[in-house]
């Protein structure tokens, strides 16, 4: 845990990560990258660049899908998750994920913040419950809209809104990683705002969350993201702050990307 | 060679043919519904039955012009009931199974392994369930289960009918939840089984109890298997699970042959065959309620 007293350290290492497809197809070239508490990285690039390959890396999520391998080492915590006797599901309740398309569960508002947490045996009692769901929804800036309707199905909220209650319910575990997947592709402009805005708040809030964010959108990794990482042809090319990188970039590809050349 | 038709006729053509084609079936359901109906109820409007006493009598003896249909009744009902009880834990276990934690096995062994179970006839169910079911009932229960005909031996080999239909059912529903509702769980750091559980099985309710009700639907109806193994008797109430019984289904392909048309046990026997299709309205009409709860929940 001396981590989280020390800032310059990083939370999430990787060290030359690979993802295989199939048993043979490499689709992640070896990457290392790392990431630090309460910093937001963006993760872009073209199509099939590997940038969501690498994030499904992070929280092992990719060893849901049948024949996928991952190589490498990823420490967290400085200490190597990528084992066989690691614990997904003990992992996974500290490094969350949201995911492209909003993904409420046929619940209520308030079962969908309460799920996990309450599968974890983390709750005692109503009060200790009313505080997580309200504390979650205002991190996420969904309280204000739906706190007359907790009861009411999650399916009835706007895509924007199942958006934020995703956000909500990941935060509900009180995870130190939160990665996105490309969260706003499936949103209007306007939802697509305020969650930039959601992302942008929980990193300036104090709380040290490491949030990694995959977008094919630059406006939006310029606009969300303190390091940006350029991934091409399951390579990474590039990296360095969104600053760097959006005015300086030094690989031909990068510059070829920012300008619209391809992608 | 042939003139090309004008595309306006060819048109109208489909559209005369097509629109044949559904008027024929509406013809077909409608003059089906208002047949069974007419001869149905004539027991009551013309030979004098009550059709309270009729639906709540314990005794169906023609001989004696007594006409009671509830021994047939809660025949039909136990035997469905008690076969989807049977087997709707090993559907939805098999399901789970397929598509959850083997879908390789499950799509090139399984599935057509139990599609063949819904090919077989179901005299074969019958012969087979005479000879292992109800011998299998005598050496279990000895002397209480008499010649070992009766509900539970309907109801066994009615499972074993109806387990394909929900199988395959529970598979389609479980597999058509999408994807992302259960990576949305697993990271939230939920085991495969909370997930499967809490959030797979619970989007796919509507679809499971669609595919339960449509298994009812096959069970209530069945006829020739049932017949088989229940024993066959109408004239009293059954008292327990052991004792021979018979269904609507049964009673009515059993009296036909022996009831002169126009009579009153030829009307009587068409009655049931009304209350067989007043059940099947109420199932599909399940159906169609379950199936609008589940559009509007999924908004």
């Amino acid at each position: 845990m001396t981590d989280q007293t020390n800032s310059n350290e990083a939370l999430l290492t990787t060290r030359n990560v690979t993802v295989t497809y199939d048993l043979t197809h490499e689709a992640l070239h070896p990457t290392d990258l790392s990431f630090k508490g309460g910093e937001v990285t963006a993760l872009i690039g073209p199509s099939g660049c590997g940038k969501s390959t690498f994030l499904r890396c992070l929280n092992l999520m990719n060893r849901e899908i049948p024949k996928c391998r991952i190589g490498g080492e990823i420490f967290y915590h400085g200490r190597n998750i990528n084992t066989k006797s690691e614990n997904l599901f003990e992992l996974r309740k500290s490094i969350g994920m949201v995911f492209q398309q909003p993904t409420p569960f046929r619940k209520s508002i308030r079962e969908n913040i309460l799920f996990a947490p309450k599968k974890h045996g983390r709750l005692h009692g109503k009060d200790d419950e009313d505080e997580l769901v309200e504390t979650s929804l205002k991190q996420a800036a969904l309280w204000d809209e739906v706190k007359d309707k907790l009861k009411q199905s999650a399916h009835a909220l706007s895509g924007g809104q199942q958006q934020r209650l995703c956000i909500a319910r990941t935060l509900a575990m009180k995870p130190d990683v939160v990665l996105y997947d490309e969260p706003c592709s499936a949103l209007d402009p306007i939802s697509t705002f305020t969650i930039e805005e959601t992302i942008r708040s929980i990193a300036d809030s104090g709380a040290g969350i490491c949030q990694i964010i995959v977008t094919h959108n630059m406006e939006q990794a310029g606009r969300v993201s303190d390091r940006t990482a350029f991934f091409y042809m399951g390579d990474m090319v590039e990296t360095g702050t969104t600053q760097q990188i959006f005015s300086a970039p030094k690989d031909q590809r990068l510059s070829d990307y920012l300008t619209g050349r391809f992608g | 060679m042939a003139k090309l038709m004008p595309k306006r006729r060819l048109e109208n053509i489909g559209l005369g043919i097509t629109g044949a084609c559904v008027a024929l079936v509406a013809i077909v359901v409608i003059a089906l519904i208002f047949m069974v109906a007419q001869q149905g109820l004539t027991t009551f409007f013309v030979d004098g039955i009550d059709p309270i006493e009729f639906l709540t009598g314990q005794h169906w003896i023609p001989e004696q012009d007594t006409y009671g249909a509830l021994p047939m009744i809660v025949g039909s009902f136990a035997v469905t009931l008690l076969s989807t009880l049977f087997a709707l834990p090993i559907a939805i276990g098999s399901a789970m199974f397929v598509v959850e934690v083997a879908p390789g096995f499950g799509k090139r062994v399984f599935q057509p392994f139990i599609e063949l179970l819904v090919g077989i006839p179901s005299v074969v169910y019958g012969v087979l369930g005479l000879y292992i079911i109800n011998s299998l009932m005598r050496s279990i229960f000895g002397e209480a289960a008499g010649t070992g005909a009766g509900i539970l031996s309907g109801a066994i080999v009615l499972a074993v009918m109806i387990l394909p239909t929900i199988t395959t059912l529970s598979i389609d529903a479980l597999r058509a939840v999408p994807n992302q509702y259960r990576e949305g769980s697993y990271a939230l750091g939920c085991t495969r089984w909370q997930t499967i559980w809490h959030v797979v099985l619970k989007s796919a309710l509507p679809s499971l109890m669609t595919a339960v009700i449509l298994g009812m639907t096959r069970a209530f109806g069945e006829t020739l298997a049932v017949q088989m193994v229940i024993g066959g008797v109408e004239r009293s109430m059954p008292s327990g699970l052991l004792d021979p019984a018979s269904t609507l289904t049964a009673a009515l392909t059993a009296g036909l042959s022996n009831a002169t048309s126009g009579s009153v046990y030829y009307h009587a026997l068409w009655s049931l065959g009304l209350i067989l299709l007043a059940m099947s309205l109420v199932f599909i009409l399940i159906i169609h309620l379950i199936g609008k709860k589940g559009a509007k929940d999924n908004g």
